[in-house]
């Protein structure tokens, strides 16, 4: 009898572990968790400053504030070849679309380096003219301050890897975040579509 | 990824075992009262492992102190848990819960494979591969073991009036 007992005190315990891990079983992966936790709660993404070509410092959700769009951030390094090459593309995509379907009022890329010591403004204003971005559509920025951006991969949920071989690996997506600094939306890298039509009725919500 | 599931965790599993073989007789005896057939000790066993094999608990493992501090807190009480429930389990009850556990092993470790997408923020894809192979091989490796150790105490023997357990 009192095996009966602790082998069901063992399942009870148990069961709410993997709950708990599982966010009541509906995930099973870090990813999938923190794409579920974003659309039930969006958090407010740090105030981190961010340097590029034009600007030294502001600060990102002071930019967000000031530009009212909605912003699609994604991560990336610039010596990348190989997810941030689809990512780069992804986002060429993205800015094709938005111009194409005249979102740019109401819409935009922001696109923020994790490697700040290679990525310096110049590099990312070259890399900026490789992929052809408006700059009116498309920035890419980095941290002001390299010891920011533990605390704003932490906030966003980015995990970045060393791959072995010089480079990183990410879980690359795209993040919506509104003019209010708060992280709304994780999208899949190939999900470009369903990432701008959300947008898109977000800002129009917005402007009714 | 493979050296946290496939190294650390055993050698967590082992130090159990042999933390609980050194517990006192007063300690075990109270252990054994819960414990009958020693169906509660596999059963937490099983549990604990089924649970590190979930991809979350892995990257939350290595981002949190407090869910790596449960790690080796779970994973010790399973390796004692297992030394003091493996003899009082008896033939039937090791080769349940072997089976089982060799099963879910089995597919864990598939998936590993199979997924073409990373399951752990903290590990790459090709790890995650290595991972899997590791834990299939597991699998295949622990039945084997126990039917090895069956046949050495004649457990295996066509005679239904046989002893069931090893002691």
């Amino acid at each position: 009898m009192r095996t009966v007992i602790a082998c069901m005190l063992i399942v009870v315990l148990g069961v709410a572990a993997f709950a708990q891990v599982s966010a009541g079983f509906r995930v099973v992966t870090s990813e999938a968790a923190r794409r579920l936790a974003v659309r039930e709660q969006p958090p407010l993404m740090p105030d981190v400053g961010l340097v590029d070509a034009r600007s030294t410092g502001d600060s990102l959700r002071a930019d967000l504030a000031a530009d009212g769009r909605i912003a699609l951030v994604d991560f990336i390094y610039t010596r990348c070849e190989s997810v941030c090459r689809v990512l780069g593309n992804e986002f060429q995509q993205l800015q094709q679309a938005i111009l194409e379907q005249g979102l740019q009022e109401r819409v935009r890329l922001i696109s923020i380096s994790f490697d700040p010591t290679h990525d310096t403004p110049d590099a990312l204003a070259r890399y900026a003219r490789q992929m052809q971005a408006d700059p009116a559509v498309w920035r890419m920025a980095t941290v002001a301050d390299a010891r920011e951006l533990r605390r704003l991969l932490d906030a966003f949920g980015v995990v970045v890897v060393p791959d072995g071989m010089g480079g990183f690996v990410h879980n690359a997506a795209i993040h919506t975040l509104g003019a209010d600094g708060r992280l709304t939306r994780i999208d899949d890298l190939g999900a470009i579509r369903s990432a701008l039509r959300a947008a898109a009725a977000r800002s129009g919500e917005r402007a009714q | 990824m493979a050296r946290h599931m496939l190294l650390q965790f055993p050698l967590l599993v082992l130090a159990g075992t042999a933390l609980a073989s050194s517990l006192p007789p007063r300690v075990c005896a109270a252990c054994a009262t819960i414990n009958a057939h020693g169906l509660a000790g596999l059963l937490l066993c099983l549990l604990v492992s089924g649970f590190w094999m979930i991809p979350r608990a892995l990257d939350q493992a290595l981002l949190s102190p407090q869910m790596e501090f449960a790690k080796f807190a779970t994973l010790l009480a399973a390796g004692g848990a297992l030394q003091l429930s493996w003899r009082g389990a008896g033939t039937m009850i090791q080769t349940f819960f072997i089976g089982n556990w060799a099963w879910m092993t089995a597919v864990a470790g598939l998936l590993y494979q199979d997924v073409t997408a990373r399951l752990c923020n903290a590990y790459l894809l090709d790890e995650q591969v290595v991972a899997g192979r590791g834990l299939v091989v597991l699998a295949v490796v622990m039945p084997t073991v126990l039917v090895g150790l069956l046949m050495m105490r004649g457990g295996l023997a066509a005679n239904p009036d046989a002893p069931m357990t090893a002691d």
